[in-house]
């Protein structure tokens, strides 16, 4: 009974070790870290293969684009606020509330391109099989956005 | 010397052992080995065992294999995930309008 005892702690510790080491040669803790702390231009930086030049070069268009995004969250957030108001009032009027659902819905097509259109400058500064790779892997997640909650960013087709 | 000789093959030929039925005998005897069969050491253990053992062995360094290689491909495909919706996430002011109406 002993040397059983003894066998299946050996069998689980072998188990153990495999699982540990493999796992340890499988793992990419540099990823897991910048996941950690959300540092997303370090993982764009190294998914797309980027040299300090084209990573400078993205970052300056990032913070031209940062001032567009602001104007457009703006903008949605007040449409947002205007048709809440609307859905608030007692006996909110169906023409009105159509038309606030067509300002927000408007305002958001709006982002939306200049979404799209950002990502293709960042593309454009990538080299040529990365920037497709990197179009393919985000703009059909722009389209998905939902409302309800945060958009589907899974990699998998 | 060849008269002691005879007489002790006379008494042993006449000698004749009528030992008492044990029914606990067989059973007293297996316990016997099995208690010397527990006090083995692990070694002549698995040496006994040798086909037993390296295939336990076996299968957990395989199965501990790849649930490990598992278990790292999933880790490192979340966190790509993770960090591709912080990406888009910043760049989409549908997203930053949102996260400001729900505060």
């Amino acid at each position: 009974m002993r040397n059983l005892l003894i066998s299946v702690a050996l069998v689980l510790a072998a188990g153990l070790a495999a699982s540990t080491i493999v796992y340890r040669r499988c793992c990419d803790p540099d990823l897991h870290q910048a996941a950690r702390t959300g540092d997303a231009e370090h993982w764009l930086r190294r998914e797309f293969h980027l040299s300090d030049a084209q990573m400078a070069a993205i970052e300056n268009l990032q913070i031209d684009y940062d001032k567009e995004c602001s104007m457009h969250c703006q903008s949605i957030i007040q449409a947002n606020e205007r048709l809440a108001a609307i859905r608030r009032a007692a006996k909110a009027d169906p023409a009105l509330l159509a038309g606030a659902q067509r300002v927000l819905d408007d305002r958001e097509a709006l982002c939306r391109d200049a979404i799209k259109a950002h990502l293709r400058r960042v593309a454009a500064l990538m080299p040529p099989t990365e920037g497709k790779r990197y179009l393919a892997m985000l703009l059909p997640k722009v389209d998905t956005f939902r409302h309800e909650g945060a958009p589907n960013l899974r990699l998998d087709p | 010397m060849n008269n002691e000789d005879h007489s002790l093959r006379e008494t042993l030929a006449d000698w004749r052992v009528a030992p008492q039925t044990d029914a606990g005998f067989r059973a007293r005897v297996w316990q016997r080995i099995d208690r010397a069969a527990s006090r083995e050491s692990w070694p002549v253990y698995a040496r006994r065992h040798a086909t037993g053992v390296a295939f336990a062995l076996g299968l957990a360094l395989v199965a501990g294999g790849w649930f490990g290689r598992t278990y790292a491909h999933q880790q490192v495909k979340r966190d790509r995930d993770r960090l591709a919706w912080d990406y888009l996430a910043s760049i989409d002011a549908r997203y930053q309008a949102d996260q400001f109406t729900r505060q």
